[in-house]
């Protein structure tokens, strides 16, 4: 299963959300497809249409991802916002 | 949709036992790059009242001790040294929209480059982006003033920016003075765009965020403006 991993500023908007969740996907936006079934909107926040939103970035094993990066049962995936407390 | 309580906030005292301590936060290199001697370059897109204020703060702060002390994260050949401003411009028309996304921002910053309104970036150039009051600017779902204060990013990894809307809510100004807040918030995305420009590619904790955020909202006066304190490694606190 990969593992992902939230930023806190996501944790307010979806109750019972959890920052670290493994999933069983074949990419990115399989992951996040999935994720949305749990929390409904969640894909959207990070996504639009068929493209990571331009303040999201996400990581595979480090590397800059797109949602159509290919994930592996031991991937590690980091989403990450540009937001800050600033 | 749920309603997003500014990041800065003090949460109340819940009366529950103390959950164990976290860890401390530990910044760590992912390999990207640094502003090792950061341009900045301020864009007042609308008019400012604080625009030649704001300028005189970056001259001061970009050769201040809050640069030098960023020095610790020095790595890969790379050294952090002190900045400049280079430039200054203001954008008489304010944004059409009451509300921009950052696909906006990214989009207007680039056209502003190509017609020469603005200089074209080097490897260290970082643009300020600064908002008219009335304007917001929308993350996926989440605005200025109810989620954030404001934000850096990267376009493609060539160019390096923050946004900062204008603080006219009380989750973004708190005890501060508007001028206080604004120097606050655009000296917690000047060192975190130094740090991490591109972000999670520089020095970031996957806990706690940037070197600011670790740090939101504690603040402390340099050279009469006020400043955020940023997180230290070395010290293990904010500094």
């Amino acid at each position: 299963m990969a593992e992902l991993h939230f930023p806190s500023t996501l944790a307010p908007l979806f109750p019972g959300f959890e920052r670290r969740v493994d999933v069983d996907a074949a990419t990115v936006e399989d992951a996040l497809d999935q994720l949305d079934m749990r929390w409904p909107g969640l894909r959207d926040r990070l996504c639009q249409k068929r493209r990571l939103r331009t303040h999201i970035h996400v990581y595979v094993d480090r590397e800059r991802a797109t949602l159509e990066t290919p994930l592996d049962e031991r991937s590690r995936v980091d989403v990450i916002a540009a937001i800050s407390g600033g | 949709m749920s309603r997003v309580e500014p990041i800065r906030i003090v949460p109340l005292h819940s009366g529950a036992v103390a959950p164990a301590p976290a860890p401390a936060p530990q910044l760590t290199y992912r390999g990207g790059p640094l502003l090792t001697a950061v341009e900045v370059f301020t864009i007042f897109w609308g008019s400012n009242d604080s625009a030649a204020d704001l300028n005189a703060f970056f001259d001061f702060v970009l050769t201040s001790e809050l640069i030098d002390q960023l020095a610790e994260y020095n790595t890969n050949g790379m050294a952090i040294g002190h900045g400049r401003r280079i430039g200054t411009t203001t954008i008489q028309a304010p944004p059409s929209a009451a509300v921009v996304s950052d696909a906006d921002v990214q989009q207007t910053l680039e056209s502003w480059i190509g017609d020469g309104q603005v200089p074209a970036p080097s490897a260290n150039t970082l643009y300020f982006v600064y908002l008219p009051s009335g304007v917001a600017v929308d993350l996926g779902g989440s605005q200025s003033c109810q989620a954030f204060c404001g934000y850096h990013n990267d376009i493609d990894g060539r160019v390096f920016y923050a946004v900062m809307p204008y603080p006219g809510c009380a989750g973004c100004v708190g005890s501060l003075a508007e001028f206080d807040a604004l120097t606050s918030t655009s000296s917690h995305e000047l060192c975190e765009a130094i740090t991490d420009p591109i972000p999670g590619q520089g020095w970031y904790d996957d806990a706690n965020g940037e070197i600011g955020d670790i740090c939101a909202w504690q603040t402390k006066s340099l050279g009469g403006y006020t400043v955020q304190l940023e997180w230290s490694n070395v010290a293990s606190a904010c500094v």
